[in-house]
């Protein structure tokens, strides 16, 4: 993913350690609040980036996952969260963690769909989108 | 809040009870309990999530899993949930229609409960 952020973004990378999704999941929440989502958003936001981040980390070939958290682009009224590759672990890739999601596949896409606004997901990016941001 | 598990009998059913954060990380363990449950000879689970504050797919998946189990043996697994957070999770992927849920532990109990 190569994305550079603006000057209210957060950026955040974590190893391919399954506890990891669960601190994304915390920061994801405290960007969504802090950008004025009312709390039943915040708890769709936390949800969706969970599932993104998971599915993240059984997608990207290095399992390092990077997240760019912030408002869209300037009047949009949007918050956006892009979730896909980083950097390659120190080590080496055959170091990490490899996240076995099961039968969750699809459960997790329909809750993509189902809690974001949009969703796009582009090679091993996903892209969430969250409209009329007050 | 990590995951907390606990296993009791209630006559003839096995009551789970399940709080905290049950994600990709901690569904693990969800598994194994409902695991442990059955090869105990459980067969009509009833999971209490009445103090779980999160639930990923993963953990939906154990559920299914656990669900898919026991019917092959002739057994059942309810849920108990009040959360509209957590009950959301259900409805958006189609669960409601595959899991009985119930509001409270008492309610489940005094279903017409396993014949």
């Amino acid at each position: 993913m190569s994305v550079l952020p603006g000057a209210d973004d957060v950026v955040l990378r974590v190893g391919g350690s399954p506890e990891n999704v669960r601190t994304a999941r915390l920061v994801a929440a405290a960007v969504a609040r802090r950008e004025g989502l009312p709390e039943d958003r915040v708890d769709e936001v936390r949800i969706a980036v969970g599932e993104a981040v998971t599915w993240a980390m059984h997608t990207v070939t290095d399992h390092v996952v990077e997240l760019v958290l912030g408002p869209g682009e300037e009047g949009t009224g949007e918050f956006v969260v892009r979730v896909g590759g980083g950097l390659s672990p120190v080590g080496g890739a055959e170091e990490a963690a490899v996240v076995d999601p099961g039968a969750a596949d699809g459960l997790a896409l329909a809750l993509l769909r189902g809690l974001a606004d949009h969703v796009t997901i582009e090679g091993d990016t996903t892209v969430l989108t969250w409209s009329d941001v007050p | 809040m990590d995951l907390t598990l606990a296993t009791r009998p209630e006559g003839d059913r096995t009551v789970v009870e399940v709080g905290g954060e049950i994600d990709v990380y901690t569904a693990p363990q969800l598994r194994s309990a409902l695991n442990d449950a059955v090869a105990a000879g459980a067969r009509h689970l009833v999971v209490d999530m009445s103090g779980t504050e999160f639930l990923d797919s993963t953990g939906l998946g154990v559920l299914v899993g656990g669900l898919k189990r026991v019917r092959t043996m002739d057994g059942d697994l309810e849920l108990v949930c009040a959360s509209e957070k957590i009950l959301k999770v259900f409805r958006i992927t189609g669960l409601t229609k595959v899991f009985t849920i119930h509001p409270s532990i008492e309610d489940a109990l005094a279903g017409s409960g396993p014949a």
